[in-house]
């Protein structure tokens, strides 16, 4: 019985720790084979594939949207390398720039995050000082003038990044972060190829700090991003920094190791590759890999990421920015648990009887149609999920109707909720471990989930015979939980059981037909969070070889029951439920890459 | 403008302190004590004793020479915000022991200026932060305060008034850059003593936010004298733009180091070969450093010059906090900058780039020159690297060891050089320099000689 406790993903029985030490132990070569004799195609021309996003003169990593202005609204003239412009008053400076295509580079800036003005990059001249200043803790003031390309601002720029070198050590060909680093980036773009530095370096520690994070001391340039953040976003602030001068480094206190559950964002956040996740050491170069926009499912939050891969399998999580969702960071719990993905217990086999994968769908209607016709459309049900997307349920909803299935048969069912956490910030973790409960609930009916106990009911009085159901929830096989293990249990009596499940080990499904379905990297599809936003999920990885994706296999059952004519990509059938959703009319170039707020729906 | 008369000059923040009682309350007031005070709180407004602090043009004691009124001046009358006070007796500055005087044996002129101070920008709660390794200083002052306290001079009824004036000694814990006025405020607010950046200024946003004056201890000291002898006596001291008695410190080669009070624009040739008695043991003065060693240096032929801030700054260095080192012909310049850039890469907070890297960097290229493995292009590295520490930091501690560095090596520039030619006797140079040949490290054998030797006849 899975317990709703805070650091572990729910679901014990095969739960991997979020701090997954043992899986990045294996290299890559040692992982099991998704498909057993299947080839393993690459996915880009490797290895020298041009990067999917410009890695210069585009910092990586950095936030592409500019922080909104503040809320004053108030314009004033402000002259920017001597082009006038209006911008509202208080705007940083630069993110004024960057609003009219000029970058400042500096390091200890995040828009995020209070500014500290301490890593000196961001210098420019400006008329109300002699010396310059710090563009980061500069906001806009009526009459400012400043100049960012000037022969001294160049030579500041060039100072700071030779200072910042002497004592930074060549791991350049070691270092995680080498290809996304800002250091690197900034070196090319401003600085020098050659070090003057012929003293010995100040060495620092490399320290485990807790959870899954290690610092290498000797990278760390002391931008006190990390410290800020831990201060101000997580609120617990385990981290600080320690010694003085060139001796300085980020370090924890004894005993207080770093333990929020947002602590793997000071990975992404650490401009140079001082802060390094355990998970993803030494696991790909960052140019090796592909990038793709998608949404964590591990609660209803639904932050924004981005999932990187490389040879298909899942390297890493970045959080992605959307103002309105997780503004720029994600929690540890979907960070990691991703490793189920392609784990071992991943179902990846058709259980059909003698008929061919190819067939599924005929199966499957076959099944469910004897069913109605000997039972009557009452004995059947369907038991969706709230890790499907929208267009999944909208299919398995158009399903049952096709068979007549009456609405109090349809069901769907949820991982039990865990522990809701909110920071210092305002950033929240769900209580609800399932990413589209409002989905289900915007497509099925309100009360979808409500349903299933009383469907439990009726297969277990013999009334429901026949049985659709989902079972993708990751960590929770067929049967787990307590209304499902019922289910289980009462199994024997249904005369057909289709089964979609994820991950295998689940009780009952001896004389089920079993097809695989997909996990959340390999769908293509949309899912509403629960503060009613409609966001996209893109394909990452490619979904294992032999494998038709939910959506096509019940695309497929509705071309032999209905007088569907044809099996629509995801993008065609969110044309069809967008209605239900009440954003009719939308289609995914709506929805973009920061999804959209629906409406009520049907 | 003529020479400063300072044989007739009389002291005035010294005039007591040789007498052993000169800290406690009861001698301070018979000797007319806090009579400065009563008439500020007894008769002045607020802002009419920032227009005489201003008319008087003191300056600020501490190393800005910041005038004193018009700091003063900037903190905002109409806001809700407790108004602070800050004395910096944080007297870390290398040469400099004025403060220390004032705080070991007459600490209740500094309390009377505080008062004064106190009055002016109706702060209430004032905050004395003492240099930890200050403890006799520490314990005088203290003493003092509760003597204050016990006569109401200090607490919730200044002299019966209703002024109230709180005052808390906090000792510091051994940071230089704790003297800085925002690493003070950081310090006293209990975090990591490292400087904020500015603006916002301290008159606006300082100890916890609420605007805040950080005045110095000399300053401070000076105002009871300004308020009971008057503003055109004050101003009749030395020169007109910064005038006033000055606590110099005088350490190093002098027959007689130690704090002379002068009054200020005194010559520097004056108070070295008259007031100190020359250089000791019969030799030559070499270099003197006036302000403090962030101050630049001047060698013997630039001494004849006022001390005050305005004829310091003409001649290239300042005044700083009146920290006048004195160097003689028998000392070594390489060894003097090493010791000065030592200090200050300890003491550099570390939150900027060009601060923490640049000192450690300064540091080890000189220490290298020192042990005798220098080469001639590190001199000109070492300008280029103050040049990129002047200027672009959060706090000046990056330009009081870029200033030593910059002025040293340009004025002592054949020492170092010859330095670097003569290395240290034993071993060559191991780093490669640009064009040169390549050597070999550590001391060579005589068995390895030859075989070296070989090597250049053949090559």
């Amino acid at each position: 019985m899975p317990e709703s406790q805070s650091n572990s993903p729910p679901g014990a029985q095969t739960a991997a720790p979020p701090a997954p030490a043992a899986s990045s132990a294996t290299a890559v070569g040692a992982l099991p084979n998704p498909v057993k004799g299947a080839v393993q195609k690459p996915n880009v021309a490797y290895p020298f594939a041009a990067p999917q996003a410009p890695i210069w003169p585009a910092v990586y990593g950095e936030p592409t949207l500019p922080r909104p202005a503040p809320e004053s609204g108030k314009l004033v003239k402000f002259k920017l390398n001597g082009k006038e412009l209006e911008v509202p008053a208080g705007t940083n400076l630069i993110e004024a720039a960057r609003g009219q295509g000029v970058s400042i580079p500096y390091y200890c800036y995040h828009p995020g995050l209070t500014p500290a003005g301490n890593c000196r990059m961001c210098l420019v001249e400006a008329s109300n000082s002699k010396k310059p200043i710090t563009a980061c803790t500069t906001p806009v003031t009526d009459g400012l003038e400043i100049i960012t390309d000037s022969d001294s601002v160049k030579k500041a720029r060039a100072g700071v990044l030779e200072l910042m070198l002497i004592n930074h050590p060549l791991d350049c060909p070691i270092c995680d972060k080498s290809g996304e680093c800002m250091l690197q980036d900034h070196t090319f773009a401003h600085g020098k190829d050659r070090s003057r530095m012929v003293e010995p370096k100040e060495l620092k520690h490399t320290k485990d700090l807790g959870k899954d994070i290690i610092i290498w001391g000797n990278r760390c340039i002391v931008c006190t991003r990390c410290v800020r953040f831990c201060e101000e976003i997580a609120g617990t602030g385990e981290l600080c920094v320690v010694e003085r001068a060139d001796h300085s480094v980020v370090d924890v206190f004894d005993g207080y190791p770093l333990q929020n559950n947002l602590s793997g964002n000071v990975v992404d956040i650490c401009p140079v590759g001082a802060l390094i996740s355990k998970d993803f050491l030494y696991q790909a170069r960052v140019w090796f890999q592909k990038k793709t926009d998608s949404i964590c499912t591990a609660c209803s939050r639904g932050c924004n990421v981005e999932i990187q891969t490389k040879d298909n399998r899942i390297k890493r999580l970045v959080a992605r920015h959307n103002p309105r969702v997780n503004d720029y960071w994600m929690c540890d719990h979907g960070r990691y648990d991703v490793d189920y993905v392609l784990g071992e217990n991943r179902a990846l086999g058709y259980r059909l009887g003698t008929a061919r994968p190819a067939d599924a769908a005929k199966v499957l209607v076959r099944a469910l149609g004897e069913v109605a016709r000997s039972r009557g459309p009452e004995s059947l049900g369907v038991v969706a999920s709230a890790f499907q997307t929208n267009e999944e349920l909208f299919l398995a909803r158009t399903l049952a109707d096709a068979l007549g299935i009456p609405r109090q048969n349809l069901a769907a069912w949820a991982r039990p909720d865990g522990r809701e956490e909110i920071f210092k910030s305002g950033f929240r973790i769900s209580a609800d471990k399932n990413p589209n409960r409002s989905g289900a609930r915007k497509l099925l009916g309100a009360d979808a989930f409500e349903r299933l106990p009383g469907l439990v009911e009726r297969v277990e009085s013999g009334q429901v015979t026949g049985l659709l159901v989902f079972s993708d929830r990751p960590h929770f096989p067929f049967g787990s939980g307590d209304v499902e293990s019922r289910l289980a249990q009462a199994s024997a009596k249904l005369a057909a059981l289709v089964v979609f499940e994820l991950e295998r080990g689940g009780a009952g499904l001896e004389s089920a037909i079993v097809l695989p379905a997909t996990a959340f990297s390999e769908k293509d599809g949309t899912m509403v969070n629960d503060s009613g936003r409609v966001q996209r999920l893109r394909p990452a990885t490619d979904i294992p070889r032999g494998i038709r994706p939910e959506l096509d296999i019940l695309q497929d059952a509705l071309v032999v029951l209905t007088k569907r004519d044809r099996v629509l990509a995801a993008s065609g059938v969110f044309r069809e439920l967008a209605p239900a959703l009440g954003i009719a009319g939308s289609t995914y170039n709506d929805v973009g890459k920061l999804g959209i707020s629906a409406g009520g729906g049907a | 403008m003529g020479a400063i008369d300072y044989k007739s000059f009389e002291k005035v923040l010294l005039k007591h302190v040789d007498h052993p009682d000169s800290a406690t309350l009861e001698h301070y007031l018979a000797h007319g004590g806090y009579e400065g005070a009563r008439k500020a709180l007894g008769t002045l407004e607020p802002d009419q004793l920032i227009e005489l602090v201003k008319a008087s043009n003191l300056r600020g004691r501490g190393g800005a020479g910041f005038p004193t009124g018009l700091k003063w001046s900037f903190v905002p009358k109409a806001t809700k915000k407790p108004k602070y006070l800050v004395v910096n007796a944080d007297e870390s500055e290398p040469g400099t022991f004025k403060d220390r005087i004032i705080l070991e044996r007459d600490p209740h002129q500094l309390i009377e200026g505080i008062l004064i101070a106190a009055h002016a920008i109706q702060a209430h709660t004032v905050y004395c932060y003492i240099r930890g390794e200050f403890v006799k200083g520490y314990r005088v002052l203290e003493k003092a305060v509760e003597e204050a306290y016990a006569k109401g001079i200090l607490g919730e009824s200044v002299f019966g008034t209703n002024f109230r004036c709180d005052l808390t000694v906090h000792r510091g814990a051994g940071a230089y850059i704790c003297g800085e006025e925002t690493g003070l405020l950081s310090s006293l607010e209990g975090k990591r003593g490292q400087p904020k950046i500015k603006p916002p200024f301290p008159a606006v946003e300082g100890l916890f936010r609420c605007p805040t004056v950080v005045n110095n201890v000399e300053t401070l000291a000076c105002l009871p004298h300004i308020l009971v002898r008057g503003v055109e006596w004050f101003k009749s001291i030395g020169p007109e733009k910064g005038p006033g008695p000055k606590l110099l410190c005088v350490s190093g080669h002098v027959e007689r180091p130690g704090t002379y009070e002068v009054p200020m624009g005194i010559s520097l040739k004056a108070l070295i070969y008259d007031l100190c008695g020359g250089i000791w043991k019969g030799r030559q003065l070499k270099a003197v450093i006036p302000g403090g060693s962030s101050a630049k240096v001047l060698r013997a032929d630039e001494v004849d010059v006022g001390m005050d801030f305005d004829s310091l700054m003409a001649k290239g260095t300042m005044l700083g906090s009146g920290g006048v080192i004195v160097m003689d012909d028998s000392t070594d310049m390489v060894d003097a900058l090493y010791n000065v850039l030592r200090f200050y890469h300890h003491e550099s907070c570390g939150q900027c780039t060009p601060c923490r890297e640049g000192t450690g960097w300064l540091e080890k290229i000189v220490g290298r020159i020192r042990a005798g493995h220098g080469r001639m292009e590190d001199l000109d590295l070492c300008l280029e690297i103050c040049d990129m520490m002047v200027g672009k930091t959060i706090c000046v501690l990056a330009d009081a060891a870029a200033f030593p560095c910059e002025s040293f090596i340009r004025k002592f520039r054949g020492e170092f050089e010859e330095r670097i030619r003569q290395g240290s006797g034993h071993t060559r140079a191991v780093f490669p320099s640009q064009g040169g040949p390549l050597v070999q490290v550590g001391a060579i054998s005589a068995h390895n000689q030859e075989k070296l030797q070989e090597l250049e006849r053949h090559a």
